[in-house]
């Protein structure tokens, strides 16, 4: 009884010391090359899609935000072709659905959207997104509006000084 | 069983070993996620923390299947074979995070697992994307790993589950034996989907070695132990006309121990305590652990792998416990003759009911 166990022990050893290495250098050997650089095409796409990944620029200013009790860092950066971004870096995933940054004219943090609000971009996740600042809107103040636009209310406006963008 | 030993019960060793078990899983850890995000900041931390909860598992796996061989080269390491088991479920507990991730009410740690991480971004439910996401079933190096995976953590699964000395007992040791050598089928799944699955991806020529030597140390080492048993196995003696065995000389064995032979295909320990010989079945009750390899403590035979305990004349377990194991009719030759150490020792080849009676042979 307890030899047989010893023998069953012995060659499921013999087997796997015949199967593994043959799984193991074949695994290797015969690996496909995937082609995994990324391309100038990937980088462009993670742009349009508002993450920053392009030039740094010169730095004008910096703030920052609680938006839904998320620390924020903002900073302003002048780029090289002349154009102003705003450059947003949540400190982790915000807890609001579907949130997009609006620019509203006022001193004061608006209830609800205002009709004039510029539309800046959407903000998802806890990677540093760009935001580009319309020349019309550089070197005045306002508020930075955050809206949900699933639940179709403001979660937090916050005043962004003309300085940032001057 | 032995009234020192506590089958289920908690000890201050056990607590030991597994304190000591879990603070190194736990460095593990937290020293893979802090050298992962110090190669390079920007990877995204769940997929490190799925790695490092896989590759915690697989590391332990190669722990715990270094223990039998190595106990059986030598007894220095038999205080491992104590806390195997708790080792067993750990490794199954771990590799239970790294597939579905950890997110319990109450509990500050979360991690995320290969199932919602790699599968719950799609408009397939989770689990049936693990299946058909990959259908290369019939492609050797495309074959879909992550199923490999799965039927090595079923077969954990079976094991965690029965683990407990309760089904020892209700299935018995050799049939417990025989599920928990599933173990076996279980690195071999794994060690294909590694292979077909990190490594494909992970270049690092560190990995690529890791795998390769844990492969040769485990497999070398099964290899190493088991062809010595083979070797003692075949040794066998035959018994002569009158049924017994001629199995060597009183002086060939210390006090207190044994000597290991194999009759008729079955091993046998033959102890020597008190001027006294019994002849036991060399198989443990508990977990089939070498009898022959233990000493006797307290008057009784003390199984060297987890300390039960049988009297050496009728294989019995003393009260309250109830294990049995067979005996052997012994008798010496040459009494009264010649040096009392050259007495030869023989042993009936034919083993009697567990726990019955038999003289010892008196020196
Ligand atoms: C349902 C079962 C399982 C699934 C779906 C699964 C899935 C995965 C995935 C997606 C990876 C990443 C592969 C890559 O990086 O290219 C991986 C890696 C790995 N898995 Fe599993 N796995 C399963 C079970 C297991 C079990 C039971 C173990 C071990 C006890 C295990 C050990 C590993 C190891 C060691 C790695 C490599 C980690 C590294 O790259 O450092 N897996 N698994
Ligand atoms: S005490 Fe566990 S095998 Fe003997």
């Amino acid at each position: 009884m307890i030899l047989s166990r010893r023998q069953v022990h012995f060659y499921s050893f013999v087997g796997l010391g015949i199967i593994l290495p043959i799984v193991f250098i074949a695994g290797l050997a015969l690996r496909p090359n995937y082609d995994m650089q990324a391309t100038d095409a990937a980088t462009d796409l993670f742009a349009q899609a508002g993450f920053a990944t392009g030039e740094d620029g010169e730095a004008i200013s910096s703030d920052s935000f609680t938006v839904a009790r998320v620390p924020i860092a903002a900073e302003t950066l002048r780029l090289t072709d002349g154009s102003v971004v705003l450059d947003l870096t949540p400190k982790k995933s915000l807890p609001v659905v579907d949130v997009l940054v609006y620019w509203d004219a006022g001193s004061e943090a608006p209830e609800a959207l205002g009709d004039e609000a510029v539309l800046l971009g959407n903000l998802a996740g806890d990677a540093r997104r760009r935001f580009e600042i319309p020349a019309e809107l550089q070197g005045q103040s306002g508020q930075l509006v955050f809206y949900s636009q699933a639940q179709s209310q403001v979660v937090t406006a916050a005043p962004f000084a003309a300085e940032m963008t001057q | 069983m032995s009234v020192g030993y506590k089958s289920i019960q908690w000890n201050r060793q056990k607590l030991i070993y597994d304190l000591i078990l879990w603070a190194s899983v736990a460095a593990y850890i937290a020293i893979f996620m802090a050298v992962t995000k110090g190669i390079d900041s920007n990877l995204d931390i769940r997929g490190v923390q799925i790695r490092a909860y896989g590759s915690a598992a697989f590391l332990l796996l190669h722990v715990i299947l270094s223990i039998g061989p190595l106990s059986r080269l030598s007894p220095k390491f038999h205080p491992l074979l104590f806390n195997r088991r708790h080792m067993g479920v750990t490794m199954f507990f771990l590799a239970l995070i790294h597939v579905v991730g950890l997110n319990l009410p109450g509990l500050p740690l979360k991690t995320t697992g290969a199932l919602t991480w790699y599968h719950d971004f799609g408009n397939l439910d989770p689990l049936v994307s693990l299946f058909v996401g990959n259908s290369h079933y019939g492609d050797f190096i495309q074959f879909p790993f992550e199923i490999l995976g799965v039927g090595a953590l079923a077969i954990f699964f079976v094991m965690a589950a029965t683990s407990h000395d309760f089904w020892l007992v209700n299935l018995t040791a050799p049939i417990w034996k025989a599920l928990h050598m599933g173990v076996y089928v279980a690195y071999g799944l794994l060690v294909g989907h590694v292979v077909l699955g990190a490594l494909q991806s992970n270049r690092h020529p560190a990995m690529t070695v890791a795998v390769g030597v844990g492969l040769v140390w485990i497999v070398g080492l099964h290899l190493l132990a088991g062809s010595r048993e083979i070797k003692q196995d075949k040794a066998t003696l035959s018994p002569s006309d009158d049924g017994f065995v001629d199995v060597g000389t009183v002086a060939e064995i210390p006090d207190n121990r044994a000597k290991v032979v194999t009759i008729s295909g079955e091993r046998v320990a033959v102890f020597k305590y008190d001027g006294k010989i019994s002849a036991v079945s060399n198989v443990c009750q508990h977990q089939n652990g070498p009898l022959g390899e233990g000493k006797v403590i307290d008057g009784c035979i003390t199984c060297p792998w987890h300390g039960y305990q049988y009297l050496p004349d009728c294989g019995a377990s003393p009260p309250p416990f109830t294990e049995r194991i067979p005996t052997f009719d012994v008798r010496l030759a040459g009494d009264g003759q010649g040096p009392v150490e050259d007495q030869r020792i023989f042993v009936r080849a034919i083993p009697n009911a567990p726990g019955t009676h038999v003289d010892p042979a008196v020196i």
